[in-house]
């Protein structure tokens, strides 16, 4: 018995390691505070570590982002700040990247420093940003993101292309701030 | 008329072979849609590639901090749950034990006038015909028993004895006499503690008491068996009597 739980929290812990920087990234993509994902992060590896014994043995990585965002959702998404999903017709038409805008992608992305596509990751609301995290950065499937955060994958395929014209924009607000893009360029006018 | 959404699953993986195929279709014919696919796959790169690795090697500490206590508590729990009729049958032998060594040592606590009392209630229910020194004599080594005291017939007559009961224990009482008055002495069989007495100048294993209008000496033999010796008499009398008891039989 207490070989089996010595070897539970080796086994556990092997994992977790491995995992944890995208626990901990994740937490603090959602949370924007390092405080804040601390906990999280620490609260989701102890509710993991309680729970391994109920664990399929499929994807560690999806399970335990799936505890992350849940706790994220349950706990501490109501003190957070910001544009939340409300605020944005989620099921609305999804608005094309780059067809129209003609801004072009070199410009936009070669020159994105990697604090520019976290802080444009910060300024997309809180349920669209969690479906971009989990799949561009976390590399989830869809099913898992529906899992992790409680939607229909219906829903994830629709966040996550909402996601990702938002982040795209953000971006072009930096290239334009930062010169890259002349002031005209990347709109409609 | 392929729908944005799909675009995204392609770039995704999220397809299916026929839908898929299906997608790469349009996207060949599709200038407006292949730009725009091109755009998913950039942005999913540059996610992928640009965003910060951040530094998490303090909060994993922490959270091997809480891993670690909480190992901990399960192994106290486990313990007690799979030994708990071991910790209450030791704590219950910790308890009696502590009883019989307080008791062999201090000596269990009573209040002197308790047994006092019992003093008066025991008759001479097995009194002895006194007329037979030899009776006399055998019936009062039973009284005595093994306390190693001897009663001096020359000095004092036996006018008869009882056994009472007090917290379980018989106690016996035997009714003497000598020269100037009658006499108790009662043999407990434990080591008493008597709160309501003090020490004897000079003899610091006799302790004197008082009982109403009687005063009375106590002393301990074998650290087994408590004696007291009642009478209306002062201290000093009743302490020479019980020498005489005490030393009589060694």
């Amino acid at each position: 018995m207490i070989f089996g739980r010595r070897d539970r929290r080796d086994s556990f812990e092997r994992q977790a390691e491995k995992v944890f920087p995208s626990v901990f990234g994740t937490a603090l993509r959602l949370t924007r505070s390092r405080e804040d994902a601390e906990d999280l992060a620490q609260e989701a590896i102890v509710r993991a570590y309680d729970a391994f014994e109920r664990f399929d043995g499929s994807n560690f990585k999806a399970w335990i982002l799936r505890i992350v965002t849940n706790l994220y959702i349950n706990k501490y998404r109501q003190r957070q700040r910001g544009p939340q999903v409300g605020s944005l017709d989620e099921e609305g038409v999804v608005e094309p990247m780059s067809a129209e805008a003609e801004v072009p992608d070199r410009i936009l992305f070669d020159n994105a420093l990697s604090a520019e596509v976290e802080e444009a990751l910060a300024q997309v609301p809180v349920d669209f940003r969690t479906a971009v995290i989990l799949s561009d950065i976390e590399g989830l499937s869809y099913q898992e993101i529906a899992d992790a955060t409680g939607v229909p994958i219906g829903t994830v395929r629709s966040r996550l292309a909402r996601g990702r014209s938002l982040m795209r924009k953000a971006l072009e607000g930096y290239a334009r701030k930062e010169g890259f893009l002349r002031p005209h360029e990347g709109t409609d006018e | 008329m392929t729908d944005p959404l799909d675009l995204h699953a392609l770039a995704d993986g999220e397809l299916n072979r026929e839908d898929a195929s299906r997608v790469r279709e349009s996207l060949r014919s599709d200038e407006a849609l292949n730009a725009e696919y091109n755009a998913i796959l950039n942005l999913k790169d540059c996610m992928r590639d640009k965003t910060l690795r951040f530094d998490s090697e303090d909060a994993w500490r922490a959270c091997r901090g809480r891993m670690d206590a909480i190992d901990r508590t399960k192994r106290v729990e486990g313990l007690v749950t799979r030994y708990a009729w071991a910790i209450c049958a030791f704590f219950f032998v910790m308890i009696l034990s502590g009883r019989y060594a307080t008791q062999g040592t201090q000596g269990a606590a009573a209040q002197i006038s308790d047994i006092g009392a019992l003093a008066g209630t025991v008759r001479s229910q097995n009194a002895p015909d006194l007329r037979n020194a030899a009776a006399t004599n055998r019936w009062l080594d039973q009284m005595l028993g093994d306390t190693r005291q001897s009663i001096a017939m020359d000095r004092l007559t036996v006018l008869g004895g009882g056994v009472g009961e007090w917290q379980g224990m018989k106690v016996k009482v035997l009714d003497l006499q000598d020269n100037n008055g009658r006499l108790q002495l009662m043999i407990i069989p434990a080591n008493l503690n008597l709160q309501d007495t003090a020490a004897m100048p000079g003899t610091p294993k006799v302790y004197a008491g008082n009982l109403g209008s009687s005063n009375c000496v106590a002393w301990s033999v074998d650290g087994s068996k408590t004696l007291i010796l009642i009478a209306r008499r002062p201290y000093d009398e009743l302490q020479t009597i019980a020498s005489r008891i005490n030393a009589q039989k060694k």
